[in-house]
């Protein structure tokens, strides 16, 4: 019998890339999908992988209604959208923080309610209320660093890579709430379905994250 | 003429589960009238989700409208005989975009539920699967195996975070957790095994064997093992699949609990288990299990459509007297053909176009 096709979504961008890097190594190679081009759909009729790109955020929806096997996210998406998926391996790439960040003059003030500025509303709100504090979120889409610059929030919650951006911005990072890193995961049907094929794709990935830790 | 013909996939399994399940002696049950809606509110974790539509009676009370169909029955069972159950229902659920209406059927064994019970429970869950689609999956677990295994390595503070790693099938937060615990290597390995494992009861059953590490792990093992084999040798146990990852609410679920997929669907499609500690919850004694089937995610399966909104379109003229359309249709109609008549063919997609002038009707073609 022929296998199944895989269908992976990538996130757009660098990370994307990098993963791509990953499961090439693997074995699941899609030459194509090196060649400059705005083509969306890559497919490999050898390894019986169909990878697409989509937004970064959007992958876990494809993930789940099943549009996706398998695909590759930040795990604060997860965090922050908790979707109903399963998350089997943690790439270790994409490292980051998420962490509270604020002018370099701010002193919190318990006496006030805080107001957050944020493109993760849940993840603020979860971690804001395990440590009993009361905050009002302003959920923003991007270029969050203004808020606390134009008095919009006290202060950010928002993914760290190396603060670079933060501190041109005469910001920086107070609290780390969580580290952030790339994950695979899949689609809990397809999973199922597709059992071999996917602990055989998942066992070679692990494989190369292995490799590539002892030469480092 | 066959009326089956015009049943949507949905409708028409609708039909045929209930049949079945009366075969098997379950009696229909029709929700005539509305709960309370406190009834849901205090078992809203039973629900998976906080919102239900209510709305005020006339008597002022406050109503809902049905976000379940088990929670009713269990309510009215009276604690004395075994009842055997089965329904067809409307359930209205908040989606991504507003509460929706979602067409569920299931069944429920209340009572002196036993071995034989139990596997005639599972061996209907895995025909009303074979049923809908001969490419089905029926993914089975025992709640008290997992549960018991997490309790015996971790204290009850990680226990949440554990559960949740289990279902998610997350290896990398399973070995964080049981460093942070100081579980040791051996049983580290042991607890990510169970939760990463997955296949047919020929495969599984021995592999749990060997993870066994306490005497409830046991217990949930032997039980499992007789559900599963009773069903094989009941002729349905082909599809069956151990996942003992599953995870369920532990204040209305226990022991065996499962899961129903069909290729296609990307979402699980029934759903399973038993639920003596809902009987508890609710005042009542006596154990329970059943399943519910959401039927509306048929709609999504490949169906095959009708090209055509007819299959005869009868054009007339404007003047045309109404007795003589009305006796060119019933002709028509009585031949087995639908018919759409009309004086425009506007958009509509018909097999063949026929005239009617003065009285007499006929084919273009």
């Amino acid at each position: 019998m022929t296998e199944k096709w895989l269908n992976i979504a990538l996130p757009k961008g660098r990370l994307g890339e990098k993963a791509y890097g990953i499961l090439e190594d693997a074995g699941y190679d899609c030459p194509q999908i090196r060649e400059e081009s705005r083509r969306l759909i890559f497919e490999s009729e050898e390894n019986r992988v169909r990878y697409f790109w989509v937004k970064p955020s959007d992958v876990a929806i494809y993930v789940q209604r099943g549009s996706a096997d398998l695909g590759i996210v930040g795990s604060d998406i997860l965090m922050e959208y908790n979707p109903d998926v399963y998350e089997l391996t943690d790439l270790g790439i994409g490292r980051c923080v998420m962490a509270v960040a604020g002018s370099k003059d701010y002193r919190e003030d318990p006496d006030s309610v805080l107001r957050v500025a944020t493109k993760f509303p849940n993840i603020a709100r979860k971690y804001y209320s395990g440590i009993g504090r009361e905050i009002d979120i302003i959920k923003l889409n991007g270029s969050i660093e203004l808020a606390p610059i134009l008095g919009l929030s006290d202060v950010i919650v928002d993914i760290v890579e190396t603060g670079k951006t933060l501190r041109e911005n005469g910001l920086m990072p107070y609290e780390q709430i969580v580290p952030v890193s790339a994950r695979l995961i899949a689609n809990t049907v397809s999973y199922k379905f597709a059992y071999e094929q996917v602990t055989r794709l998942v066992r070679a990935v692990e494989n190369v994250l292995r490799e590539r830790k002892e030469k480092r | 003429m066959s009326f089956e013909r015009n049943l949507r996939k949905e409708e028409r399994c609708q039909y045929e589960l209930r049949d079945m399940y009366r075969s098997f002696g379950y009696q229909p049950y029709r929700m005539g009238k509305f709960e309370e809606y406190e009834l849901y509110m205090r078992n809203r974790s039973f629900l998976r989700g906080d919102r239900i539509l209510t709305f005020t009676d006339t008597d002022g009370s406050l109503k809902a409208m049905k976000p379940d169909v088990t929670l009713s029955i269990v309510k009215n069972y009276t604690g004395e005989h075994l009842q055997k159950l089965c329904y067809n229902e409307s359930v209205f659920r908040p989606g991504d975009s507003g509460f929706r209406q979602i067409l569920q059927s299931g069944l429920e064994c209340i009572g002196r539920v036993d071995d034989y019970l139990q596997s005639e429970v599972v061996t209907l869950a895995c025909r009303s699967l074979a049923m809908i689609s001969d490419a089905y999956l029926l993914d089975v677990s025992h709640l008290g195996f997992i549960s018991s295994m997490v309790d015996a390595l971790v204290p009850e503070e990680a226990r949440r975070r554990m559960m949740k790693a289990v279902g998610q099938k997350n290896a990398a937060l399973i070995r964080t957790i049981c460093e942070e615990e100081e579980v040791n290597e051996n049983d580290r390995e042991k607890i990510v095994a169970v939760t990463q494992r997955y296949g047919s009861a020929d495969v599984m059953l021995p592999f749990m064997r060997e993870t066994i590490l306490n005497g409830d792990m046991q217990e949930a093992y032997g039980e499992l093992e007789r559900t599963v084999t009773a069903v094989q040798a009941a002729g349905a146990g082909e599809r069956i699949r151990i996942d003992l990852s599953m995870i369920d609410d532990l204040h209305y679920y226990n022991g065996i609990i499962f899961r129903g997929m069909v290729e296609g669907l990307p979402e699980t499609i029934l759903s399973g288990g038993r639920y003596d500690n809902l009987l508890k919850r609710l005042g009542k004694n006596g154990r329970a299990i059943g399943f519910a089937i959401y039927l509306d995610l048929l709609e999504r399966l490949d169906r095959e459509r009708d090209p055509y909104d007819a299959d005869i379109l009868l054009l007339y003229e404007k003047d045309a007297k109404p007795e003589e359309i009305i006796r060119a249709v019933n002709a028509l109609r009585t031949e087995g053909y639908s018919v759409r008549a009309q004086t425009e063919p506007d958009t509509l997609r018909c097999r063949r176009t026929a005239y009617l002038k003065e009285g007499a009707w006929r084919f273009n073609d």
